[in-house]
């Protein structure tokens, strides 16, 4: 590696005061497990914007009132939605549908980050949908694990994969720096930019696939970690 | 229409928040979720004398300017204060620096 990208690499990859590999996996853990409350939570019926509040409560009430980015909970064709942009109103969740849930919450002095996907009902194909996106992030995280790859040839290999499998990845959700708050200070831009191997426990690997013409897609999110932490 | 960030003019257009005014006039202002009322980064402090003139935070507002450390009466989120013509001349500071988004500045430059 030239002297350049590892210049670059240490610039990219710093971290604050507050950073301790303990409290970034301790936030992973709240993370991973209010995602799940939240989606305990939605039920056939639920209008969106009464889950994305619920989920908020649910947050406030685990003491993250803040995020470093909104809190996302999409029901059915809200699931093609990209980062950052406004859901269509009143989609109300079917009896067969899908969500997908995206927090970013910030816990003391440090950032979370994790997203996933909920079906509920039978459908096969949403069921693949949100299995793939799972799936899709390991293949990639395990291509990070047995390899060199830099962010960006990671996520082209991820475009051929989702390819491969049937679905668009979404690129404008291709990865992010995650620190004690807020990594924005440090690198705002996205993983599939870099020109280096991410190291562990600084980055958060995405993956948001759309169906090429039915109205859903799937999501999954979690920090960039070996295999020991996936059990 | 103009506002004072700490003295110094800032234009404002129909429909802005402080954010949006402040970006606008590429003025120094935190906004790290970009302006959702998630972050608290763009928090102000409203002088005392125009505090009122401005509606009282919502519900949202309210939970996360409880919750910022340092917090104080005449605190309101940029991202979520629209301004309206009554509000002409209103005076306010940015959140006090130096904040630790600052400091990262500095050690990145």
């Amino acid at each position: 590696m030239s002297a350049v990208i590892e210049d670059t690499q240490t610039k990219l990859e710093a971290v604050g005061p507050a950073f301790t590999k303990e409290q970034m996996l301790l936030m992973r853990g709240k993370v991973r497990a209010i995602i799940h409350q939240i989606a305990a939570a939605v039920k056939p019926g639920m209008v969106e914007e009464d889950a994305v509040e619920m989920a908020k409560n649910l947050l406030a009430e685990n003491d993250m009132v803040r995020g470093w980015h909104d809190v996302y909970v999409r029901f059915g064709t809200n699931t093609l939605k990209t980062f950052g942009e406004a859901s269509d109103p009143g989609i109300v969740l079917k009896e067969d549908d899908i969500i997908l849930i995206d927090i970013g919450p910030v816990w003391e002095e440090w950032e979370g980050d994790g997203g996933d996907t909920f079906v509920f009902g039978g459908d096969p194909e949403k069921q693949r949908c949100a299995e793939d996106a799972r799936k899709l992030f390991h293949t990639v995280r395990h291509k990070w694990e047995e390899t060199s790859m830099t962010g960006k040839a990671l996520y082209e290999f991820a475009v051929e994969e989702a390819k491969a499998l049937g679905w668009e990845l979404n690129m404008d959700l291709s990865g992010h720096r995650l620190s004690d708050f807020p990594h924005a200070a440090i690198y705002d831009g996205p993983m599939a930019d870099v020109d280096f191997k991410p190291s562990p426990l600084l980055w958060v690997l995405e993956i948001h696939i759309r169906h090429p013409t039915a109205g859903y897609g799937a999501f999954f999110e979690d920090m960039l970690l070996d295999d020991s932490y996936f059990p | 229409m103009r506002i004072f960030a700490r003295g110094s003019a800032v234009p404002v257009e129909p429909g802005d928040t402080i954010l949006s005014a402040m970006k606008r006039a590429e003025k120094n202002i935190h906004s790290v979720c970009g302006g959702r009322g998630m972050c608290g980064t763009c928090r102000v402090a409203v002088a005392e004398d125009w505090l009122h003139q401005l509606p009282p935070p919502a519900a949202p507002e309210l939970r996360l300017l409880r919750v910022l450390k340092a917090g104080a009466p005449n605190h309101r989120l940029a991202c979520q204060t629209i301004l309206e013509p009554r509000h002409d001349g209103l005076s306010f500071s940015p959140d006090p620096p130096p904040s630790r988004i600052l400091l990262q500045q500095e050690i990145n430059q």
